[in-house]
């Protein structure tokens, strides 16, 4: 043990008293503006649009909300921001907001890193009708003093950990071998994340989704919610069930920095670094004990950080999804080598089917799919008794351990219709790839998918690029020649399965694999196939299978090559990886647009991808704010919409049930009380899928609508944690009594 | 001619090679056009001028602009004493096009030649001098500068940079004292190429004097800067005492600032960049690095500083030298970032405003960090038994490939005509508006005299390295 110095602890004290005055911040009172100015358009006032600006305010650096009191004709066509003409761009941070018919207020947030003299509120009218802003009210708010005490923190453990290293290093000393793999992993995380380094966001196909999934969880998390099971702010407010069919486990990381008061490119930007990082990390962890060789481990990890797949799936789809899935497929493949091959632990399997399972299900299909051949192919050893066990209980404790997530998914899948149920006749084959893409090396920031229409004229970088595809022919060279210098039998038998799962991902990939005949097979067929919606995600097995490959053919190198060989080996590889790999992240970052969202409604709500987790039947370009609407003569009195839910008071004058249709997205758990006595009222949807309640006759009271998930989801819950708890117990346990 | 004849026999495979780079990094001008820049206008236009008052005023002053925006090129008062050489083939009858390219034909070998001298200097190796001016010579931002922004005062400036960073380091970090004429002749040619560099470079002299304050602080190295300092203002007091009379006026000084300054500061990726793709955006805060100007030294360089620095951490191998020279390097990067709130100084009071104007932008410390990065390179190659000269050449030598090919085929061109077209911007020769403009140039002419009497007759013997 290193023990801490006296520097150790006037570093800890400057720490402390950093805390304690930004603490004491958060106690201070929050300043509140107020400006009545009144801005009127109207079509007769502004025929072609118009621009009008409040009178010009101060204000110190902080955040702020600045709330709206208006009255608008149009929705989302009206919009306001702030402005300084003074201020450098990156010291005001917001992106304004729009503004909708059915509200007569509504907020947005601002970062201010400058004292600033010229603020003053824009307002944007395009028609149709009158917009008037009856003015505006300014609160301060805690984002900022969030942020500081969050970097404080951040910036004390990486002091404290940098002052623990070096001692260490003094006292005890790391090996050169270790020294080499950290200044390798300090690089390679550096170009896994290259593009995060910019002080913004590049544009990508499902950015705006994953986005919306953050605010999601932040939205939850603010109003006390937890799990998040559906995002309260998304479509206008109607809310989107996206949590449930969509694992969101890992995105809690994004809301929670949201939470303490990032704005939405800075949380974007840190969560991606630290992914980056995990992946790097969580990669070399893998290989370099697959590969048993701690450099064979780091040149697979640089591969795999930096392959064209997985720049390809971050930096430009941003395809969240399938970047966790990129994530934790090396920890998976170390699981199954580590049952299969060593008769290891089946601790790393289950850590990464579970996180896989609840980050993204289309990727644990194929890992499923190729668990199946595996288990096929070496039937013999999955079938020994103590493999078996530890595949099963791999198999059992992910289920337990995502059965929080996957009870209220089976529950809706087999409940409810969703969109997503009725895809199966979507097909993929045509989607696939060409040949041609396997070999290509110097791929560009193309942005063309469908192959079948343009060819491969400006195609995407969906392929391996020319290393990986460098690290096959050499072993296949290897295989052809019998050469297995430098690997054990098993790591022999090992390469040659990574080899052949690599090559039957890459042609599962292609155009040319008879999807289309698979998917006409059955119904359970078509619903797996239509959901891999394109072929191209094959080649994440493919890369994660070549990369470790990559590892092995390293150590054959190392043992079997001269100096002077090994030398032009690595030349070569290393200007494959320049060329094909690296290349390909700086066109990334030549071509692709900058974004800066700052605040949520700078984005809008409205964005959902394939629409896929909407009852199907909904048309959610009806999802606009209004107030609650009757089918009939309702009263309705102190409305007041709340996260996933509302209040209202209401006396129905008929004889009759009247129906009541609030903006909320009906999905099974929304219910209605009347507040008083606690009675629940019939809740259901109307056609366009609102949340809608009968009110009887003659009733009069205040209702309150809520979703309330159902008790077993809740129970699952419960098994999950009590799983969590007795997995890390007996991981605990088990390590205890290795160590011993 | 002996001594030129034994000099040229030790030296003749660097020779060609630096003279093959310079021939390489001219390839865009072997073609029938003149690919367009920022500032081509403005360099054609001078040109032009000085060529037109090349006989009738001495010394030759261009005036600024009488229509003033800010930014490039737009001068209150730049020296372009080496105008004086395209001027002359323009006033001999040569057209725009052939002058401009055979300018930077000119300028492409002079740069070869006084990098290779400089470097050899600061490396006192060979090999290592060979490759530095090489990549020096392939620099991408270099590059850029000459055929991105068109910009022959910032070409001129690359030509002599080299030799203001050998003076500092010389007398900061290889803390010999015989330095102050080759400083005086470093700034003052840089002073007179381009005072946007020269204040870059000034601002790395004083950071080198600070780094070494504790060794340096002692008479020899105080004398050596008094004599330095006193040298410099006579050599130039032709120019920079009108300058700084011009500077008092609000007025002028005002359109050079640029508005929103961070905007056009760099980030710090941009030094790691392997491919220069050729885009030509100074403000990056737009668009991101989409089309982001070249400012990076090449990924050879930092990929030769990378190893050192992992050297450094894995083998604890340092040495003093390259890590005075990196963190000199290192902080001129910082500064020329966007992580430095530049913001904060603008628009504060007329000291600030004159740092800034002086500037330009932050982005322009690049260069010398890019310098300093090419030098430290050239020191590990010197001190490496593992990385050889020819290794770095042939990365840079993709890299260069690459930049270029980019450049010829996405960027615009214009053709003779055409290019005389470009040039009908307004500047014009000023003549001395006072009497102290001429005891400013009585200064300098009996500064300049007395600096070739002692050239003549006691100058030093020269700065050998035979290894």
């Amino acid at each position: 043990m290193v023990k801490a110095g006296r520097k150790f602890y006037l570093f800890l004290g400057i720490e402390g008293l950093l805390v304690l005055l930004v603490l004491v911040s958060f106690f201070l009172p929050h300043r509140t503006y107020e400006y009545g100015t009144e801005i009127y358009f109207s079509e007769t006032t502004a025929p072609s649009g118009g621009i009008m600006e409040s009178e010009h305010f101060a204000l110190n650096p902080g955040s702020y909300r600045i709330t709206v009191d208006y009255s608008s004709d149009a929705d989302m066509t009206n919009t306001c921001d702030i402005y300084s003409g003074k201020l450098d761009a990156r010291c005001l941070a917001t992106n304004g907001m729009q503004f909708f018919q059915g509200l007569q207020e509504d907020h947005f947030d601002m970062w201010l890193y400058r004292k600033a003299d010229d603020l003053r509120l824009v307002t944007e009218y395009h028609g149709p009708g009158e917009f008037t802003v009856r003015g505006f009210r300014i609160v301060e708010t805690n984002a900022c003093r969030g942020m500081a005490l969050f970097m404080i923190l951040v910036i004390s453990l990486l002091v404290d950990a940098g002052y623990f290293y070096v001692a260490y290093d003094r006292k005890k000393g790391f090996s050169r071998e270790d020294k080499i793999v950290q200044a390798g992993l300090l690089i390679t995380i550096f170009y896994a994340a290259y593009p995060l380094f910019g002080d913004y966001i590049l544009s990508g196909g499902d950015l705006v989704y994953h986005l919306q999934r953050v605010e999601g969880i932040k939205d939850c998390l603010l109003h006390g919610i937890f799990p998040a099971r559906i995002s309260p702010e998304w479509q206008q407010g109607y809310g989107y069930a996206s949590p449930i069919f969509y694992g969101e486990t890992i995105l809690y990381l994004a809301g929670v920095l949201r939470v303490i008061g990032f704005d939405v490119t800075a949380a974007f930007r840190i969560f991606m670094f630290v992914i980056s990082t995990a992946t790097v990390l969580l990669a070399y962890y893998s290989f370099s004990r697959i590969l048993k060789d701690r450099y064979a481990g780091l040149v697979s990890c640089f591969l795999y950080a930096t392959s064209v797949y997985r720049i390809y799936k971050v930096y430009y789809c941003e395809s969240w999804g399938e970047m966790l899935g990129i994530l934790l497929l090396p920890l998976i493949l170390y699981g199954f080598y580590r049952i299969f091959a060593q008769n290891g632990s089946y601790v790393p399997l289950t850590v990464g089917l579970a996180l896989l399972v609840q980050s993204h299900l289309l990727t644990g299909e194929m890992v499923g799919l190729f668990t199946i051949i595996t288990c096929v192919v070496f039937w013999k050893k999955t079938f020994e008794i103590s493999r078996f066990l530890k595949l099963a209980k791999a198999a059992v404790g992910a289920v337990l351990l995502s059965a929080w997530f996957l009870v209220p998914f089976a529950d809706y899948m087999l409940t409810g219709n969703f969109v997503i149920q009725n895809v199966s006749a979507r097909t993929i084959q045509y989607r696939g790839l060409l040949p041609a893409h396997l070999f290509l090396t110097f791929f560009r920031n193309g942005n063309n998918v469908f192959i079948d229409e343009t060819g491969m004229y400006r195609t995407s970088a969906m392929g391996i690029g020319g290393v990986l595809m460098f690290v096959l022919f050499c072993f296949l060279y290897m295989w052809f020649f019998g050469r297995k210098e430098g690997l054990s039998e098993t790591e022999w038998t090992a390469s040659k399965v990574m080899a052949v799962y690599a090559v039957l991902a890459m042609v599962m990939s292609l155009a040319m694999f008879p999807w289309d005949r698979i998917q006409s097979s059955g119904q359970i067929a078509a619903t797996l196939v239509s959901s891999i919606q394109f072929p191209n995600r094959f080649l994440t097995i493919a890369n994660v299978m070549l990369c470790a490959l990559a590892g092995m053919v390293v150590k054959h190198a190392a043992a079997s090559l001269t100096k002077k060989q090994l030398a032009g080996f690595a030349v070569i590889a290393v200007i494959l990886t320049a060329v094909s790999n690296l290349y390909l992240l700086e066109d990334e970052m030549e071509r692709d647009d900058a974004i800066r969202v700052h605040n949520d409604e700078g984005m809008g709500t409205g964005y959902i991808s394939g629409a896929e987790y909407l009852p199907y039947g909904a048309d959610p370009a009806l999802f606009m704010p209004h107030d609650p609407k009757a089918d009939g003569d309702l009263f309705t009195d102190q409305y007041e919409k709340k996260t996933l839910g509302a209040w209202v008071y209401v006396e129905n004058r008929e004889q009759r049930e009247v129906a009541l249709a609030f903006p909320l997205l009906y999905y099974k758990g929304y219910q209605a009380y009347d507040r008083e006595t606690g009675q629940k009222l019939p809740t259901l949807s109307d056609e366009n899928f609102e949340v809608t309640v009968n009110i009887p006759p003659q009733f009069s009271g205040n209702i309150e609508v809520k979703f309330v998930p159902p008790v077993y989801w809740h129970a699952a819950e419960l098994v999950s944690l009590l799983t969590l708890i007795v997995f890390l117990w007996s991981s605990l346990r088990s390590r205890r009594k290795a160590q011993a | 001619m002996e001594r030129i004849r034994e000099s040229y026999r030790k030296n003749r495979i660097q020779f060609y090679m630096i003279v093959a780079a310079a021939v390489f990094v001219s390839l865009p001008l072997c073609t029938d056009f003149v690919n367009t820049g920022r500032d081509l206008a403005a360099s054609l236009a001078k040109i032009r001028a000085v060529g037109a008052g090349l006989f009738h005023v001495f010394p030759l002053r261009l005036g600024p602009l009488p229509k003033t925006t800010y930014g490039y090129s737009l001068s209150v008062f730049s020296a372009d004493v080496f105008y004086l050489f395209p001027g002359l083939l323009y006033r001999l009858g040569l057209g725009l096009q052939s002058v401009y390219k055979i300018t930077l034909v000119c300028a492409n070998l002079l740069t070869a030649f006084i990098a290779y001298r400089a470097f050899w200097g600061i490396t006192e190796e060979r090999d290592a001098a060979m490759a530095s001016t090489v990549l020096y010579v392939w620099c991408p931002c270099r590059i850029y500068s000459i055929y991105g922004a068109g910009n022959l005062n910032e070409v001129f400036a690359w030509s002599v940079l080299p030799v203001a960073v050998w003076g500092s380091i010389r007398l900061f970090v290889q803390k010999k004292r015989d330095t102050a004429v080759l400083l005086t002749v470093g700034y003052t040619l840089l002073l007179l190429a381009w005072p946007v560099y020269f204040f870059g470079a000034a601002g790395m002299f004083v950071l080198f004097f600070l780094l070494t304050l504790r060794d340096n602080l002692t008479k020899q190295t105080l004398a050596v800067i008094v004599k330095f300092a006193l040298a410099f203002i006579g050599v130039n007091a032709w120019y920079l005492i009108p300058m700084m009379l011009r500077m008092r006026d609000a007025g002028a000084v005002a359109p050079l600032l640029t508005e929103h300054i961070r905007e056009y500061a760099v980030y710090l990726t941009q030094y790691v960049k392997i491919f220069a793709f050729g885009g030509d955006r100074v403000n990056v805060w737009e668009r991101g690095l989409t089309a982001a100007e070249a400012v990076d030294p090449g990924i050879v360089v930092i990929a030769a500083v990378t190893f050192y620095l992992c050297s450094v951490f894995v083998d604890r191998q340092r040495e003093k030298a390259i890590d005075r020279i990196l963190i000199v390097a290192g902080i001129l990067m910082v500064l020329s970032s966007n992580l430095v709130p530049w913001d904060m100084l603008q628009n504060k009071n007329m000291l600030f405003s004159i740092v800034l104007a002086m500037l330009q932008t932050p982005a322009k410390l690049a260069v010398p960090a890019d310098v300093l990065l090419i030098s430290a390179m050239g020191l590990v190659l010197s001190r490496s038994g593992r990385l050889r000269g020819w290794m770095v050449c042939l990365g840079g030598f993709l890299t260069v490939q690459f930049q270029i090919g980019r450049l010829l085929t996405i960027r615009g061109f214009l053709r003779g005509e055409q290019l005389d077209e470009l040039s009908q911007v307004g500047y014009h020769v000023i003549e001395a508006e006072s009497l102290f403009w001429r005891a400013a140039e009585g200064l300098s002419a009996v500064t300049v005299i007395g600096f070739l009497v002692y050239w003549c007759f006691f100058r030093h013997r020269g700065y050998e390295y035979e290894k």
